[in-house]
């Protein structure tokens, strides 16, 4: 058994030396993770800011004018275009230089004063209907704050909602974000390192040489897991220094916790990583298979979309996405001091995706001598 | 008057910097000077891959040379038409998963022959090249000498009239030695010049000029008579007697004055720094060869000492009677093709065991299952006793492994390749380190320690090689063509520390495609066409490789025995 | 220097020759031609939808009251929210922190009264503030519902508030409002991001780790008509994945392909000509398969996820971000390939973004002869 553990230990150093020796190797893996997670964490936000927002205003009334200071006001919309005619907006939406324009008719104050409700058209862009329904989602509300405040008070008494956003009081998206992002660049990073440990192998020649060493197939895994392993611990670690630096995002739960949490998920996508390796023949089978497993991961993990909006039979698979687990024990870290109880829960699985990739691995190992 | 050359160098020197920051910039070439005439064959002869290498390509206009002039068709390089030049890189540059036929036609095409428009070329270069029947395999399936053919086929196709051939003959056989050398000959045609680099004088000897180069400068350039010279007087000869020969040549060998030694048949071969003979009755003095030049201009002036290598081995003469490797009908098939069929054979402890054979005929599968690196199809193989399909890993902590290619880690510095081979078989702390520098100190690795792995002499990188395979001292060790690429003095070096280390006991199983290594192995096999033909002492086969008539030499013993094989398959199998 | 070479066109037929040899043989190239877009392709249509819907939200009735019960069926009710009840906040809130609830609406005591008297209490809501778009979403949602709630018991009760203006929007070219119309548009992208830049990143890479480069070199062939040549079936590779998108999208998801084919067709070769010169370069830069797929997925598949501009508005980013979309070849992609689903042929709008595709590949091709020289390091 100790004769085991020298080989393990062997072949972990020397797989740390051929993977961090090379310097360019070193600065892909450690300094473009750290731009990347700026980068993307403060470019990823589903707010809507700073659109222009077409106007076709025919109505020269006490509504109107209502209703545009209160758009010009939203620090959402950066600047109000007129446009002549309905066609000439549905123009400007179709070359995108507006992302939606108000129709008020000529009719609107009069109706207004009539005591009827005045009707409002709204056209948006279709192609981008995400941003299209946020921005109608803030519109509307303007639309109501104006009726509000051209209504007499009896009318006004209906109940409201009055909200408390918990853990992030203000909504700032990137609170959202940067959490988010260790679970995204840390997988990218292990799993591009893990993926090739056996591959790379196989295409220099030197494969021959660990086979004829005499390692248990179990063995050549447990040491070739340890860089990429590593990698992912030494790079998640730095985030949870490098996040409260750089952002207003506070860090609040526990660090051990935390960085357990990373050390379990690393070892998970490392598994991953090595287990395609082992069916890979040369290194570009080895991406390509690594990245065939990354997106649909990144996809399923509920960053880019919540896992609720799934459709059922997908939400089990979803389940055994380490980075959906990896995300809730981001966020509940930083935010929301998420109990030690909660942690391992979403901790078991990951290393359950763990123990099984590595016995996959280990039996695609043996059964490959040939 | 005498022709304009069709190529000279004059005073090319190029200098590369360290590998590391900080490491001190390796001069490739110093001032060499060299000039071809048309129609003229050229030998690159050197120890050193690098410095050879670099020439080529400053040659084929790959690489730049910092200092001198390079014409060729008496234009500067820069101007290079390539259309005239047919370049072989060492490497082949061959796609592996390509076939034959696409290989052959990509480069065809590359260099301006469309093989539909001249079929005749084409079926000229399937015929000379052998490869006809195989225009469908996948080069990465060839054997080693058809590969070689293959990358030369591509590099030439065009007629060009400057052949480029780097290491065209490394790893091959005897017999495609002399075809490839042959094949060369047969597509350069009349007027074409080759500058052919090699590590075998006998390579180098075929051509017209020899140039030997060393740490980047020309140590000699004329005819391959004139390196003999060289050895004028230092060469002798003696029979052997009832001795062993391979113990004769090891005493020989540690006498102080001794440059090296090589059996020769019924005869031990002597080259001496003096012109005395070597202490012993019997010597008498022998005309020099090419290769023996090479060593003189090789040596050192340095005696061998006993081998530190195998001073460490535990003596295990004790189990003498126990077969240390034994192969029990090993067969294995590819589908249809059947690469080794029923080998069987036993080495014992202390033993040195020589497959031989050509390229491709089953000499590496059976090898390969033997280290427990191919599946039996059929049959099995032991190692120290323990069965390969069992406990494997227990069976591999028994063997030492040697691979044919430099399968250690290019990117890594040589301590740390041997501290992952240490740790690989299980040795930790004190130990790990005592055996690391036993090896460091017997095969001279101090100044290379540092050093990455990938860029070192080829010499060199062998010598790191074996020092991996007997780190844990083991009680059988798997050499797969050691010395194939290396000058002769390292060749030498290996011997004998391979002699010392069987001495002590540990079975050596050895495959080679020089006759004068397989004089020095106790007994042989011979596998030809997937199979076992002969099986005995160097002295059994030469008696008896034909019916009535002893062979001279090892050589022609293992022509003739392929040959009857060809005639008779299965009267010989029998 | 192609122009002074007679058999150049012999030379790069075969290449391309030997290039699509090596596709063929190899499994990975067709699992990432074939596979990857149908795969993307699904998960952009099926899994992956931005709308919020049976948001798991928990409700605290403090009132328990006719109008509190009557609220809270309501809320059961309604698409947008899946209530779990609970007898207090404190009760629910383990709950909410470990992500199993988004939100908790707040039913106050004397929520009725405060009815009846004309003094209405508002309904409180707690959200998850960590899920910012679902917090975003669930308020305004609640909101919807609350004025829904008011307005219908006013009917019952005979009282007809009519709002002072409606606004009534509509969604060109998407009157369905399905988020798939935009994601899958985006989703060609990347796979075209993908097959460009991660597929050649290897293709140069690999010659120079295999030592094939070298025979390569030495052979005529002038290197631009080496690397075009290399790049072409990869192009071909690229538009067939392009096609088995749109088939997918058009048939398998409904979209409408509202433009021409050959509008497609240029759009797609405008991008695919960015992005692979964008693998080709760092596969020439790096001559390493591993450094180069790092490159590549780190400058060719996230931009193309994140900064493009298909899942993130462009405008809402920070400007020194924004300024940086502008190298991000799929950024001018995502506009025309959504218009031609959707809208049309706007050449209008295409010619800009073709002619910066074409400008970006065109630099990367000359950065590329550039960085591959007839010398071997």
């Amino acid at each position: 058994m100790s004769g085991a553990l020298a080989r393990v230990v062997a072949m972990a150093l020397k797989e740390l030396k051929v993977v961090l020796l090379d310097r360019r190797v070193l600065t892909t893996l450690v300094i473009s993770p750290i731009v990347q997670l700026i980068l993307f964490g403060f470019a990823t936000t589903l707010e809507v800011r700073n659109f222009d927002l077409g106007i076709v205003n025919r109505d020269q009334g006490v509504v109107s004018e209502q209703f545009l200071a209160g758009a010009a006001a939203t620090r959402n919309v950066r600047e109000l275009v007129y446009y002549p005619s309905e066609a000439a907006l549905a123009e400007a939406i179709e070359r995108r230089e507006v992302l939606g324009g108000l129709i008020l008719p000529a009719d609107l104050s009069a109706r207004h004063q009539r005591g009827e409700t005045a009707e409002i058209g709204l056209l948006l862009d279709g192609r981008r209907i995400n941003a299209a329904q946020i921005v109608a989602g803030y519109l509307n509300e303007i639309a109501i704050l104006t009726g509000a405040t051209l209504q007499p008070a009896s009318v006004r008494a209906a109940p409201g909602v009055s909200e408390r956003h918990w853990f992030n009081a203000n909504l700032d998206y990137s609170w959202f974000t940067l959490p988010g992002m260790i679970t995204l660049i840390t997988t990218v990073i292990v799993l591009s390192v893990s993926v090739q440990a056996i591959a790379r192998e196989r295409e220099f020649g030197t494969w021959d040489e660990v086979r004829a060493l005499p390692y248990r197939p179990w063995e050549i895994l447990a040491g070739k897991c340890v860089p990429a392993f590593m990698v992912g611990v030494v790079n998640g670690t730095l985030y949870i220094v490098v996040i409260p630096l750089v952002s207003s995002v506070p860090f609040l739960g526990s660090y051990p916790l935390m960085i357990l949490s990373i050390a379990c998920f690393s070892l998970a996508v490392t598994g991953i990583g090595l287990a395609i390796s082992t069916l890979a023949q040369n290194q570009q089978q080895a991406f390509l298979g690594g990245f065939l497993v990354i997106v649909p991961m990144m996809l399923l993990s509920g960053y880019a979309s919540p896992i609720d909006g799934m459709p059922d039979w997908l939400k089990p698979i979803a389940a055994v996405d380490p980075l959906s687990h990896m995300l809730v024990i981001c966020h509940g870290l930083f935010l929301k001091e998420l109990p030690i109880s909660a942690v391992m829960s979403e901790i078991w699985p990951m290393l359950a995706v763990a123990a099984t990739a590595f016995i996959l691995g280990t039996v695609s190992l043996r059964r490959r001598t040939d | 008057m005498a022709e304009a050359p069709l190529l000279r160098l004059e005073g090319v020197s190029k200098r590369f910097k360290g590998a590391r920051r900080g490491a001190p910039p390796v001069d490739a070439l110093r001032g060499v000077s060299l000039s071809l005439a048309p129609g003229r064959k050229l030998g690159l002869v050197g120890p050193d891959a690098g410095g050879k290498t670099t020439l080529m390509r400053i040659m084929a206009g790959l690489v730049e040379a910092d200092d001198g002039a390079v014409e060729l068709f008496g234009q500067p390089v820069s101007e290079l038409d390539r259309n005239l030049v047919g370049y072989m890189p060492q490497s082949g540059a061959l796609y592996a998963e390509l076939t034959v036929r696409q290989n052959l036609e990509l480069y065809a095409r590359l260099r301006g022959v469309e093989p539909q428009e001249q079929p005749d070329r084409m079926e000229q270069l399937y015929r000379l090249t052998g490869l006809a029947a195989f225009t469908e395999r996948p080069a990465g399936k060839l054997s080693g000498g058809m590969r070689q053919k293959l990358a030369m086929a591509c590099a030439v196709v065009a007629a060009p009239r400057l052949m480029l051939l780097d290491e065209p003959s490394v790893g091959v056989d005897p017999v495609s030695r002399r075809e490839i050398w042959q094949l060369a000959l047969d597509l350069a045609g009349e007027t074409s010049s080759i500058v052919w680099t090699t590590n075998i004088i006998e390579d180098a000897a075929r051509c017209d000029e020899l140039l030997l180069l060393h740490e980047g400068v020309v140590l000699y350039a004329g005819p391959p008579d004139g390196l003999a010279g060289h050895a004028a007087g230092q060469c002798f000869s003696r029979p052997l007697a009832e001795e062993g020969p391979r113990q004769a040549l090891q005493a020989l060998q540690l006498q102080s004055g001794v440059i090296g030694g090589r059996i020769a048949g019924p005869r031990l071969h002597a080259l001496t720094r003096t012109s005395s003979p070597p202490a012993g009755a019997g010597w008498q003095p022998v005309a020099p060869s090419a290769d023996d030049g090479f060593s003189v201009m090789l040596d050192r002036g340095q005696d061998l000492q006993p081998s530190q290598l195998a001073e460490a081995f535990p003596l295990r003469l004790d189990q003498a009677d126990q077969p240390a490797i034994a192969a029990i009908g090993l067969t294995k098939r590819y589908g249809d093709f059947t690469a080794a069929q029923d080998i069987s054979f036993t080495a014992h402890p202390g033993e040195i065991f020589g497959l031989l054979g050509p390229n491709g005929a089953g000499k590496s599968t059976t090898f390969r299952m033997l280290c427990g690196l191919a599946r039996p199809s059929a049959g099995r193989g032991t190692v120290a006793g323990r069965d390969l399909s069992g406990g494997r890993a227990a069976a591999r902590e028994a063997m030492g492994y040697m691979p044919q290619r430099f399968s250690l880690y290019g990117d890594l510095s040589v301590a740390a390749n041997l501290r992952f081979v240490a740790g690989s078989y299980g040795l930790k702390g004190p130990a790990a380190q005592a055996a690391i520098e036993r090896v460091v100190a017997a095969l001279d690795l101090e100044p290379h320690w540092q050093a990455m792995s990938g860029l070192l002499p080829l010499g060199v990188k062998q010598r790191l090689a074996l020092g991996a395979a007997v780190m844990h001292t083991p009680p059988v060790l798997f050499l797969d063509e050691p010395t194939s690429g290396v000058d002769p003095l390292v060749r030498r070096e290996f011997w004998h520390h391979i002699n010392a280390i069987a001495a002590r006991g540990t079975a050596v199983l050895v495959t080679t495609h020089f006759m004068d290594e397989a004089e020095n192995c106790d007994r042989l096999l011979l596998i030809n066409q997937s199979e076992a033909i002969a099986t005995g002492t160097p002295q059994d086969l030469r008696r008896n490789a034909l019916p009535g008539l002893a062979a001279e030499t090892l050589e022609q013993a293992f022509f003739a025995l392929i040959e009857a094989q060809r005639q008779a398959p299965a009267e010989v199998a029998a | 220097m192609s122009g002074r070479d007679p058999l150049v066109w012999r030379r790069a037929a075969a290449i391309r020759a030997k290039e699509w040899a090596q596709v063929w043989l190899d499994p990975s190239t067709f699992g990432l031609v074939v596979l990857m877009p149908l795969i993307l392709m699904f998960l952009f249509g099926s899994a992956v939808t931005l709308d919020v819907r049976e948001t798991r939200t928990g409700l605290v009735d403090l009132d328990h009251s006719e109008a509190s019960v009557d609220l809270a069926a309501s809320l059961a009710s309604n698409a947008y929210f899946a209530i779990e009840s609970g007898p207090s906040v404190a009760a629910l809130e383990p709950a909410l922190r470990a992500g199993q609830l988004r939100g908790i609406v707040v039913i106050p005591d004397g929520f009725e009264r405060g009815l009846v008297s004309g003094q209405p209490l508002d309904v409180q809501l707690l959200t998850d503030g960590t899920q910012v778009n679902i917090a975003t979403f669930l308020t305004a949602h609640l909101r919807g519902a609350m004025r829904d709630w008011t307005q219908a018991r006013a009917r019952e009760q005979g009282v007809d508030v009519q709002p002072v203006a409606r606004l009534l929007p509509r969604y060109t070219y998407n009157p369905e409002l399905e988020s798939r119309y935009m994601l899958v548009p985006g989703a060609i992208g990347i796979v075209m991001a993908m097959i460009g830049s991660l597929l050649t990143a290897l293709i140069m890479a690999r010659e120079y780790e295999r030592g094939t480069m070298e025979g390569l070199l030495s052979t005529p062939i002038p290197i631009p008509a080496l690397v075009l040549s290399k790049l072409l079936p990869y192009y071909v590779l690229g538009l067939a994945s392009t096609a088995i998108c749109v088939a997918v999208a058009v048939f398998g998801y409904g979209l409408p392909f509202r433009g021409s084919l050959l509008a497609l067709f240029v759009i797609a070769s405008a991008f695919l000509a960015a992005v692979l010169g964008q693998g080709l370069l760092i596969s020439a830069a790096t001559k390493n398969q591993f450094v180069s797929t790092q490159f590549a997925l780190l400058s060719g598949f996230l931009p193309s996820l994140l900064l493009s501009g298909f899942l993130f508005e462009i405008d809402s980013m920070p400007t020194a971000i924004q300024w940086l979309t502008y190298i991000v070849p799929a950024r001018y992609l995502i506009p025309p390939l959504q218009s031609v689903f959707l809208v049309g042929d706007v050449w209008s709008m295409f010619l800009p973004n073709i002619l910066a595709l074409l400008a970006i590949g065109g630099f990367f091709f000359l950065r590329v002869t550039r960085a591959i020289t007839r010398r071997i390091a």
